[in-house]
């Protein structure tokens, strides 16, 4: 019955449909009803509290930084006096330009595409929730563990950017800084990995 | 139940909404900070728009950037033009005001100008100059978005600083041209302007060096490299770089001028250095003829020395004249006086001689001269072709030959004309040519007795390992040959009214040479080897003298040599003169390094010899001849034969040195065996004969290293050596024993020696001191088996300084064992002096109360160990 697919109104059978419920902290199983894990003695929720609250806050603020992460130069860099800030689109089209096909697609895919791309993916999870699309929650439980394997490359634009900035220190010659967006990026990489974090998949299958 | 959630409660879904209000919030922050910062833009029209780049191209204002160009398109209404969109920081808006000056600085390297090199790396950028330093000021004026770009760097009038005016002919200088205060840049050319005078340049002296000019500064084109070449040379001279692209302004800043105020003091530039000490008026030369003369490169002399310049020639065919405009220098002006005679010094080619070289440098010249010192100054005056007629001292030089002397030609006194030669013609014999010269009156004081006079070619030259020697005479006498006068006593009265004429100045020199009161020596010698005819005599490093002539004498079969010392040095040489060869090297080794001992590099070569009188007072009558020695070794002493014997094998070999108190006083010069004995044949210097006396010791040193010492390491290198001590007795032997050890120091020194028994001789020998309370008194000397074998018998010598203290009833005792005293507060050990358990010794005590003084060679026991009492004894003992 999982295995099928695309089938519309599909009932799934859920830990609350079958009167169970689950310590988040040591995943003990105990039955509904249960406030206090037997084993651990954490409080028992039947999903993360407040998940679908936190996961839209936390996402939002990840969509936020992100616009000046991608307007303001990600650094500077100052060669023979002139100082001249680079975005990372700049960046992607300077090595594209140059072609450099491969250095620009990584930086391309690690901080425009996939930074976006989990963003669009937290949205879309939030839909399937918000608007009870169960057929889609094995779709979005796909790609909830996909955002999560590629979360840990994230920070990839951010640590490009740091190596720059410790090898290029040629004093008058060219140094690199990191510029106003870089902090923006990181606050946005980090804002939408808590929102994954925040988010609780079963959510999805939920009647 | 199905539907049933576990809700806690709901706070945190509102606390949670926080997050993104503060992200919007601190984002939009960022967002506005960040096009805040942008500022506005400004457009300016450039003529051309190469270099400059969209997103790239700063906008710099003293050297920090506050805006960048955001857009290039082509003017609307010039299409020739470029329109830039500078988008300028927004702290640097008040930048942007009526009068504002902006231009592009880009590198720049013409014939005129160097600049804007740091944006060959940086790439070009634009410069902005405001119209007002106040920043208050600045921000009354009214607001500009549309600016003209300059083409050039305007004129930094914020630079503090003297400006004025200079005024020139013409415009050689250009914007930027350096001004130079002796090779230092103290300012530029801001601007040139034609006026209707001529042209008027805008200098800017900058602040520090502004005290340098002065109300009598002069001011003088300097055009970077200045080449003069003439028959006496070339000079190049050259400026800084930039004065050899741009030209430049030297200036004379007088230190007894008043410093100028501000400049609207307005000066004059002159062409060149030479110019500024020109005196202002011309004057007229005519002639009939032109004579190559050139504008200011023919030059004007007085007596041989620089004195003006030709600035113009002009020539008017009505009267068919040549008019000669002169300036002279302001020190020679007086002397155009109304007596002055100006004549032309032509070159004269004739068919044996080239004379042409100077005037292929030069072409030919004027001079003048005045008799009187009249202050009647003229202006115009006659250009004659042959110099005025002399009157003075007539002479008459003898020569065989005329040397291509013709009338006219200078007799010269140290460069200075004093007179000429009137003519000249062959004898009725045929062999010799007669020269009549005239001596002007003004020089007939310098003609004596003493006087000779030689022929000054143009320049006369001898290379030769001395070095190289050249005579060169004047510039006259570079276009004629000239005769020079040499007078060797000016105060000299007598008369003399004919001389001979030397051909060359070293013919002259060769022939005073011998006559200083110097004496001729003669010296054999077995072989001449490289000595050579003026080889030079050298004594004490000086050159004394030369080698006149050698021969060989048939009879004797040996060299004689003729030498020359000079008068300077001639009392140097008496009977007890010694010459040797100076000839090649003498090699020197020891411990302290090599050591070459050679003459001059002249003498290695060309030969020498030297001589060493040791005898200065010598009153001996002078030998016929003088033998050559063959170094100087063999020349300043003589030696002794001497042998010595040994047993010992050691390291002495033929050339061991024999040393006396660290003096090599002889050298071993034979190694032989006889009967089974080494035996050394020696030769002593004379002078150290006494070392020979019949109580001599010698004995043979070699490197030793052993515990306590190393001695002798020189010997590592040198070999082994003999030492002697000398002995006291009259006699002297010629033969000797040789020891194979030093014998003690105090061998044959003077002082109390007495003689102790002892049951062995412990770490005692030669050398071991004696101490009497601690202070070294004497040492042991010698020591031997007692004659019945029942111990050691010891011969102390004792410093004559300390013999009072020795007694008869002294007592001594081996101080080399260590007392040790053992108790509860730790171990006391207790001996002499350090030194004694290694060396062993000997300490004396003498009872509290002392007999009589010990007498020579008096015996006494050695104890092994102190009695404690005896270290308890205070006698007191008085020197007398």
């Amino acid at each position: 019955m999982r295995k099928i697919y695309g089938i519309t109104m599909m009932k799934w059978k859920t830990d609350i449909s079958e009167g169970r419920v689950l310590c988040l902290s040591c995943e003990e199983l105990h039955s509904l009803g249960d406030n206090e894990c037997q084993r651990c003695g954490a409080e028992i929720y039947q999903r993360k509290p407040s998940s679908i609250a936190q996961t839209w806050g936390y996402v939002i603020a990840a969509t936020l930084f992100l616009i000046p992460a991608n307007l303001m130069p990600m650094m500077v860099v100052t060669s023979l006096g002139s100082d001249e800030g680079s975005t990372i689109m700049e960046g992607v089209i300077y090595f594209l330009s140059h072609k450099d096909y491969g250095l620009g697609l990584i930086i391309f895919i690690a901080s425009v595409a996939v930074p976006v791309f989990k963003l669009s993916v937290v949205y879309y999870l939030l839909l399937i929730v918000h608007l009870k699309q169960r057929e889609k929650a094995l779709l979005g439980l796909k790609l909830f563990h996909i955002i999560h394997i590629i979360g840990k490359w994230s920070m990839l634009d951010i640590f490009v950017v740091a190596l720059m900035v410790s090898m290029v220190q040629f004093q008058g010659l060219a140094t690199i800084q990191t510029g106003a967006a870089a902090i923006s990026f990181c606050a946005a990489v980090i804002f939408t990995i808590i929102a994954t974090e925040k988010f609780d998949p079963r959510l999805m299958f939920d009647n | 139940m199905e539907q049933k959630a576990v809700v806690k409660s709901k706070k945190p879904i509102y606390v949670v909404w926080i997050i993104p209000i503060v992200a919007m919030a601190v984002a939009g922050l960022m967002i506005f900070k960040f096009f805040d910062n942008k500022g506005f833009e400004v457009v300016i029209t450039f003529d051309s728009g190469e270099g400059l780049t969209v997103d790239k191209t700063p906008l710099v204002y003293n050297g920090i950037k506050i805006g960048q160009i955001t857009g290039l398109e082509v003017n609307k209404n010039d299409v020739t033009k470029v329109d830039a969109t500078l988008t300028l920081e927004k702290k640097a808006a008040i930048i942007s005001k009526r009068g504002t000056i902006f231009w592009k600085v880009e590198p720049k390297v013409s014939l005129t100008e160097i600049s804007g090199l740091s944006t060959i790396l940086s790439g070009v950028y634009i410069g902005v100059m405001p119209p007002s330093k106040d920043k208050i000021k600045l921000a009354g004026l009214p607001d500009q978005f549309d600016f003209e770009a300059e083409s050039t760097a305007p004129v930094d009038a914020f630079d503090p600083g003297l400006r004025f005016k200079l005024l020139a002919d013409s415009s050689d200088l250009k914007i930027g041209a350096p001004v130079m205060f002796r090779d230092i840049v103290v300012g530029d050319v801001e601007n040139v302007v034609l006026t209707k005078q001529g042209v008027e340049y805008s200098i800017h002296i900058q602040e520090k060096y502004a005290h340098l000019i002065k109300e009598k500064t002069k001011f003088w084109k300097i055009s970077g490299i200045d080449i003069r070449a003439s028959l006496a040379g070339i000079r190049v001279s050259m400026d800084s770089l930039a004065s050899v692209i741009a030209g430049g302004i030297s200036l004379s800043s007088p230190e007894n001028s008043k410093a100028i105020s501000e400049g609207s003091v307005e000066y004059t530039l002159y062409e060149d250095y030479e110019a500024t000490a020109l005196a202002d008026d011309l004057i007229y030369l005519t002639s009939p003829q032109g004579y190559n003369i050139d504008e200011k490169s023919t030059y004007v002399y007085y007596k041989g020395i620089h004195a003006g310049v030709v600035e113009k020639v002009s020539y008017h065919p009505k009267q068919d004249e040549t008019t000669f405009e002169l300036k002279l220098n302001k020190d020679f002006r007086h002397l155009a006086n109304k007596d002055a005679y100006f004549w032309i010094v032509e070159p004269k080619i004739g068919l044996t001689k080239v004379q042409g070289l100077d005037a292929l440098a030069r072409g030919p010249y004027i001079t003048f001269e005045t008799h009187t010192k009249s202050n009647d100054l003229i202006n115009e005056f006659t250009l004659n072709t042959a110099p005025p007629i002399m009157e003075g001292l007539n002479l008459r030089l003898k020569a065989n030959q005329s040397y291509n002397l013709k009338a006219g030609v200078n007799v010269v006194y140290n460069d200075l004309i004093i007179g000429m030669l009137t003519s000249s013609r062959i004898t009725q014999g045929g062999d010799e040519v007669d020269f009549d010269i005239v001596i002007a009156d003004e020089y007939k004081h310098l003609v004596n007795e003493t006087s000779s006079f030689y022929l000054q070619g143009a320049v006369e030259g001898e290379i030769s390992l001395k070095g190289m020697y050249f005579n060169v005479g004047s510039l006259s006498s570079m276009i004629h040959s000239g005769i020079s006068l040499v007078t060797k006593d000016v105060s000299n009265k007598v008369p003399k009214s004919t001389f001979s004429l030397f051909g060359s100045h070293k013919a002259y020199k060769d022939k005073i040479y011998t006559e200083d009161g110097g004496a001729f020596y003669t010296i054999i010698s077995k072989e001449l080897g490289s000595i050579k005819k003026d080889s030079p005599i050298i004594y004490k490093g000086i050159d004394v003298g030369k080698v006149m002539s050698y021969n060989l004498n048939k009879k004797s079969s040996l060299v004689e040599v003729d030498i020359y010392i000079t008068g300077d040095y001639k009392d140097t040489v008496n009977a007890s003169t010694k010459f040797f060869d100076l000839s090649g090297f003498e090699v020197k080794a020891d411990m302290t390094g090599l050591k070459l001992v050679t003459g001059s590099v002249e003498s290695i070569i060309s030969g020498g010899i030297s001589y060493v009188t040791p005898l200065d007072f010598s009153k001996d009558p002078l030998p016929d001849e003088f033998n050559l020695y063959e170094n100087s070794d063999d020349a300043q002493s003589s030696y002794i034969e001497v042998s010595f014997s040994s047993e010992l094998e050691s390291g002495l070999k033929v050339g061991s040195e024999i040393t006396y108190k660290t003096i090599t006083i002889g050298q071993v010069t034979k190694v032989s065996l006889v009967r089974d004995v080494l035996r050394y044949d020696t030769l002593i210097q004379e002078e150290y004969k006494d070392v020979l006396a019949e109580d001599s010791i010698f004995w043979i040193e070699d490197f030793e290293f052993n515990i306590d010492q190393v001695k002798n390491p020189a010997a590592i290198v040198t070999g082994a050596f003999i030492k002697v001590n000398k002995g006291l007795r009259q006699d002297s032997l010629s033969h000797f024993e040789l020891l194979k050890s030093a014998p003690a120091d105090t061998i044959n020194k003077e002082g109390l020696r007495v003689v102790l028994k002892g049951e062995r001789l412990s770490s005692l020998g030669v050398g071991s001191p004696v101490f009497y309370r601690q202070i070294k008194i004497g040492s042991i000397e010698a020591f031997k088996l007692s004659t019945d074998s029942t111990g050691v018998e010891m011969r102390l010598f004792i410093d004559p300084e300390f013999s009072y203290l020795v007694r008869r009833n002294s007592i001594f005792y081996n101080a080399t064992a260590m007392g040790m005293d053992v108790s509860l507060f730790g171990v006391k050990l207790s001996t002499e002096t350090l030194s004694t358990i290694i060396h062993g010794g000997i300490t004396m005590v003498v009872p509290d109360k002392p007999q009589s003084l010990a007498r020579e060679m008096e015996r006494f026991q050695l104890f092994n160990e102190a009695d404690e009492d005896w270290l308890e004894y205070k006698p007191v003992i008085v020197k007398e």
